[in-house]
């Protein structure tokens, strides 16, 4: 029998951890660590990041474990590997995460701040920010130097954990974003053709780099890759703690 | 020893570019060797024009003092400390003072240093010392960010 919405998910008890797992990312950084400049990766310890100026320990999404303090002037995790570059698909895949800004202020600062970001190079990326417009949030998939698919969301005011999701499949050519367990607006194709590996300095959480510029200012938690596009289903239950 | 665990920032006033290289890398190895938080380990970023940089770490005070700044500008120019002069201004970013360091020597600024929220009497605390480095940012944003969306 199969369980709706919940695919094998273990929703009905267990680990939040556990729940992410049931879904076989390809890369999965909690980021729960109460110390340590590694971010463990619960797939692949050869995809394990680096975190750098980060604050452990901080209160978590409700799943009693911590999340990292991003402290909007120099912090970011590193979670670039060739194991990574070479499970990612440009082609077909999925983010989900957690965030949650500092305060009310971090959406009225007028500053760009990066969620994560996976990318080949400047022309090919797939990214969420705070974008530099107060109390959006921008999702984009950007192939060839296109801006394909953007999707904006007002989140002015929310200091709350958001859980978020990303989607896309070229074949089909649609890219997907969700908050709160909801789809944000309608599907958005158009998509152009992605070149290039994901790279080395091209693959963070909390920046847009290792400068690093645009940093994050707020927790992050529960960072996971997949080379599938997840369902709304699975999305909703993801977005439940 | 006493730590402090806030925010710096350097400029390039004068420093040519050897000079420059052997003071970054002199602070670049302030702070703790190890710590099991990743916010004590000196970690920092630099303005767009490679000209100046902030940094963070848990560091020893006696280390970023003016007289601190002077030995290791007195080493790097291989000239007595006491021959550098400095001149200090007082700003606000967002709620607390910094002081901003001017530091020459015959008639020439070679290097600016701002302690984020501290003004020479309390030390701030590090989220204190944080939102004035980060008030500072906003307002320098076109120096320190280009738009990557």
């Amino acid at each position: 029998m199969t369980l709706p919405l919940t695919g094998t998910g273990p929703s009905a008890g267990g680990s939040y951890a556990g729940k992410v797992l049931s879904y076989s990312p390809i890369a999965y950084w909690p980021q729960w660590e109460p110390s340590s400049a590694v971010a463990q990766c619960l797939v692949n310890s050869a995809q394990n990041g680096t975190y750098v100026g980060v604050t452990l320990g901080q209160p978590g999404i409700g799943d009693g474990r911590t999340s990292p303090f991003y402290d909007g002037v120099l912090d970011y995790a590193d979670v670039y590997s060739v194991p990574l570059r070479d499970a990612f698909s440009a082609v077909l895949g999925s983010v989900h995460g957690w965030f949650r800004v500092f305060n009310a202020g971090v959406w009225a600062d007028a500053a760009a701040r990066y969620v994560f970001l996976l990318a080949a190079d400047g022309n090919n990326r797939i990214l969420l920010q705070r974008t530099g417009v107060n109390n959006d949030l921008g999702a984009y998939y950007i192939a060839g130097g296109a801006i394909s698919s953007t999707f904006t969301v007002a989140c002015g005011g929310r200091t709350d954990w958001l859980p978020f999701a990303m989607t896309w499949n070229t074949v089909a050519n649609r890219v997907r974003f969700y908050i709160d367990g909801a789809q944000v607006g309608a599907d958005v194709g158009g998509l152009g053709v992605w070149v290039g590996n994901l790279a080395n300095g091209w693959c963070e959480l909390g920046s847009y780099n290792s400068a690093p510029n645009q940093p994050w200012h707020g927790y992050l938690a529960h960072m996971a890759v997949w080379d599938r596009e997840l369902t709304l289903g699975e999305v909703e239950d993801l977005a439940v703690v | 020893m006493t730590t402090q665990h806030i925010y710096f920032g350097i400029e390039n006033l004068a420093l040519n570019d050897t000079q420059r290289g052997l003071l970054v890398t002199a602070l670049r190895a302030l702070g703790p060797s190890s710590h099991p938080q990743p916010a004590c380990l000196c970690h920092w970023r630099t303005r767009l024009d490679g000209q100046a940089a902030i940094f963070e770490a848990l560091f020893n005070e006696d280390h970023i003092t003016i007289d601190a700044f002077k030995n290791r500008l007195g080493s790097i120019f291989g000239v007595d400390p006491a021959t550098i002069g400095h001149n200090i201004r007082l700003v606000t970013f967002s709620n607390r003072q910094s002081a901003v360091v001017t530091f020459s020597r015959g008639g020439t600024d070679y290097l600016r240093v701002v302690f984020f929220g501290y003004a020479g009497a309390d030390w701030p605390t590090w989220m204190e010392s944080g939102d004035e480095c980060r008030a500072y940012l906003r307002a320098n944003a076109a120096e320190w960010e280009s738009q990557f969306t």
